[in-house]
């Protein structure tokens, strides 16, 4: 086996582990990508891992293991002076919101196109569900209880026949957005990739830009997404469509109008969703006799419920939300008065503005690999 | 190599440019990629190319030029000591062998499944038609010529509605064979690509594996093949399904050709040995007639080659550049000791590729000034 540095526990078909390998490419890290099947995976890194199975995580060649997609990234990001953080703090605000609305805002057309369309997907499916298991049959056994679960997964994040109209109709209006975007611009802030396009990457590529059904969709509706997806996926800038930009952020810590169109359509259920799951875990929190400290941070705290367009949906309430929320959050209270007015003006364009002054009463934070409550 | 990093001049879409990427990622040489449509390109660069506009075409920082990712690849290869080059005889040749399958064996399944089918197709390939006109040309008017002139190289490729049959029929059995091999093994000689994976993805990955209306058909029937598609643009190794795999980040051992290949070879052989057959004849009553003077530039075809496969007749432009990399293959085959020979020859003789052994032209092709020529 050759020296590798460091190993990315993940399958190609995961949705946060693209976010992870995508950042990888980009920042010229190598890595070894093997299945969660294997045994030095299930005997140790799960453990060291704050007992979480959980796709990507990584194990350094210090043996130091890392989960979760944004822990990974902030850990290299530490390492490396924040090569893919812009300097300028309206960017750094924007970079933070759309990681934290490409990781979590983004799951219902993910999980709709992958589980609601079999005669599309589900061979294909199933392939790659093979991997996540030891070969023969018990293994496979296994992977099919795991496909059988993330297919129940979709339901738990809202997705059922009575939502289904809408969440097809949203995210139309959501590729129609990012295609006008990235017809403009190579990347969310121009000529290089930010946080920002690694948290979005997560569920355009494994699921929206790589199963069969919603792929066919981006190649025949949004071919200018399926290229940032493509150039997402490069260790080159593969800017090769925009000939005279430059591999550099938009100066002047610019905005562009195309990224305000898309933060809207974003919005449209990101919005009432955020609103809807702070009250959710924020009275959830008050009913607690005791949440120490440090307890653990469960993935979610029951159902929350909201509209979207006069559909009501019912969707599971997830703490870490608002864990990616807090940190675009801190950028914004971390700028000069001048530029929140600016970037408030954007927010409130876009209908963002209630969500972002939402917080939870109570702080989430990773610490040994686990989210916990502070 | 100091300095700017050199500059690919190529397109999404072609299948040429595609192997020359793959190899660039696998092998970690920097490069930018452009768009061969500045009038920069066509005024300085397609003259030092020899005078062909072709992707990719690749410019370094010095001003030297290098046209087609074959050339680029073997230019990588000689500088590294071959390091995308088993060492042993029977995978150096196997290995040339699929370099060569995958660069001209494959040209009817690639146009018919991109250039038949516009309805699904059209609009895919229509945005990345208007990236390579010319500045002042980029008008629906020009993408539609540029068309149709495809459609028509599809045509004298041997692609029409009469092979059509045979061309979905060769290819499902193509497919299934090479699906049958990745899932054993994630490259084509084992646990690290060789220039037979590169000369793979021009078609199977940037036609086959790209356009909409073959992409289906491989995540359908091929989802293995996909796979190694997406392996091969990726620096790691990307081996996670084959997490027991012995042979890691090394060929076969001890030159064994795996049973998977031999079969895919077979499949390969229905048309690529009479295409061959019938090429050479085609070429060589061309060279007879006209004698070409040395280091005269080789076109890239001679008429036309006529065969027959499972029973239809097809009629394909006879190619030169298939000779190119045939030559190769031989010369390794005739470099090899006795005993490797016949080892070999139970091996060709098994997928029924011996006859491209002997297929040669009566003269010899090298590479003059960018482009291919006679010796």
């Amino acid at each position: 086996m050759p020296n590798q540095p460091m190993t990315l526990y993940g399958v190609p078909n995961s949705l946060y582990t693209g976010r992870a390998r995508s950042y990888f490419i980009k920042a010229g890290l190598p890595y070894r990508e093997v299945s969660p099947a294997d045994g030095h995976y299930q005997s140790h890194v799960i453990a060291a891992a704050g007992g979480r199975l959980g796709l990507p995580t990584i194990e350094l060649e210090d043996g130091a293991v890392i989960r979760d997609g944004a822990s990974i990234i902030d850990h290299f990001e530490a390492q490396s002076g924040h090569t893919f953080s812009p300097a300028t703090p309206k960017q750094r605000f924007f970079s933070r919101l759309f990681d934290a609305i490409g990781a979590e805002g983004l799951l219902r057309p993910a999980m709709h196109y992958r589980w609601n369309f079999d005669e599309e997907n589900l061979a294909y499916l199933e392939f790659h569900f093979a991997m996540l298991a030891p070969p023969g049959e018990q293994g496979q056994q296994i992977a099919k209880a795991a496909a059988q679960a993330m297919r129940k997964a979709a339901v738990a994040f809202g997705v059922t026949p009575e939502t289904v109209p809408m969440v097809e109709e949203v995210y139309t209006e959501q590729l129609a957005a990012l295609d006008a975007h990235f017809a403009a611009y190579p990347y969310l802030l121009g000529g290089r990739p930010c946080i920002g396009d690694f948290g979005l990457y997560a569920p355009l590529f494994a699921h929206l830009g790589r199963d069969p059904k919603p792929l066919m969709m981006m190649m025949t509706d949004a071919l200018r997404l399926y290229r940032w997806v493509e150039r997402m996926g490069r260790e080159t800038s593969d800017i090769v469509e925009f000939p005279d930009r430059s591999e550099t952020y938009l100066a002047d810590d610019a905005i562009p109008e195309t990224l305000v169109a898309l933060l809207k359509a974003l919005a449209i259920d990101f919005a009432p969703e955020t609103l809807a799951a702070a009250d959710t875990i924020n009275a959830w929190i008050a009913d607690q006799d005791e949440l120490a400290p440090s307890s653990r941070c469960e993935r979610s705290v029951g159902m929350t419920s909201f509209e979207v367009r006069g559909t009501p949906v019912s969707a599971i309430a997830q703490p870490y939300r608002f864990y990616l929320l807090a940190r675009a959050q801190a950028e914004l209270k971390a700028m000069n008065n001048a530029d929140r007015e600016a970037v408030g003006a954007i927010l409130k364009k876009t209908g963002l503005e209630e969500a972002l002054a939402t917080t939870l009463t109570r702080e989430v934070a990773i610490r040994d690999n686990q989210e916990v409550w502070l | 190599m100091t300095g700017a990093p050199m500059i690919m001049y190529g397109m999404k879409v072609s299948g040429n440019t595609a192997r020359a990427r793959s190899y660039l990622i696998k092998a970690s040489i920097p490069y930018v990629e452009k768009a061969p449509a500045t009038l920069r390109f066509i005024q300085e660069i397609v003259p030092k190319a020899g005078g062909v506009r072709t992707m990719p075409t690749f410019e370094f920082a010095d001003g030297t030029v290098i046209r087609d990712g074959g050339a680029i690849i073997q230019y990588y290869e000689d500088q590294s000591g071959h390091t995308f080059s088993p060492k042993t005889p029977k995978q150096n040749l196997v290995s040339r062998l699929f370099d060569t399958l995958g660069a001209d064996g494959m040209f009817r399944p690639g146009m018919h499944y991109r250039w038949s089918f516009p309805d699904d197709n059209l609009d895919f390939l229509n945005w990345n038609t208007f990236r390579i006109l010319p500045p002042g040309f980029q008008t629906q008017e020009f993408a539609d010529a540029g068309h149709k002139q495809m459609q028509d190289a599809a045509k004298r490729l041997g692609v029409s509605p009469q092979t059509a049959p045979l061309i979905e029929e060769l290819y499902a059995e193509q497919l299934a064979a090479f699906e049958a091999h990745l899932t054993d093994h994630p490259y084509i000689l084992g646990g690290r690509p060789s220039v037979a994976d590169f000369g793979m993805m021009i078609m199977w990955h940037a036609h086959l594996g790209r356009d909409p209306k073959a992409l289906p058909i491989m995540q359908k029937n091929g989802p293995a093949v996909l796979r190694w598609t997406e392996r091969m643009n990726v620096h790691a190794e990307d081996t996670t399904e084959y997490e027991t795999y012995p042979h890691w980040g090394e060929f076969v051992p001890e030159d064994a050709i795996p049973q998977t290949l031999i079969n895919l070879m077979k499949v390969y052989a229905v048309d690529y040995v009479p295409e061959t057959l019938a090429a050479a004849q085609s070429i060589n009553a061309w060279l007879a007639d006209n004698a070409p003077e040395p280091g005269s530039k080789a076109e890239r075809s001679y008429g036309y080659a006529q065969f027959d496969v499972r029973g239809t007749p097809v009629s394909a432009t006879a190619q030169t550049y298939r000779f190119y990399l045939l030559q190769r293959v031989q010369k390794i085959y005739e470099a090899m000791d006795k005993t490797t020979r016949a080892d070999m020859d139970a091996i060709l003789e098994e997928a029924n590729m011996m006859p491209i052994l002997t297929a040669k032209l009566n003269r010899e092709l090298g590479r003059a000034n960018n482009c291919e020529a006679w010796l």
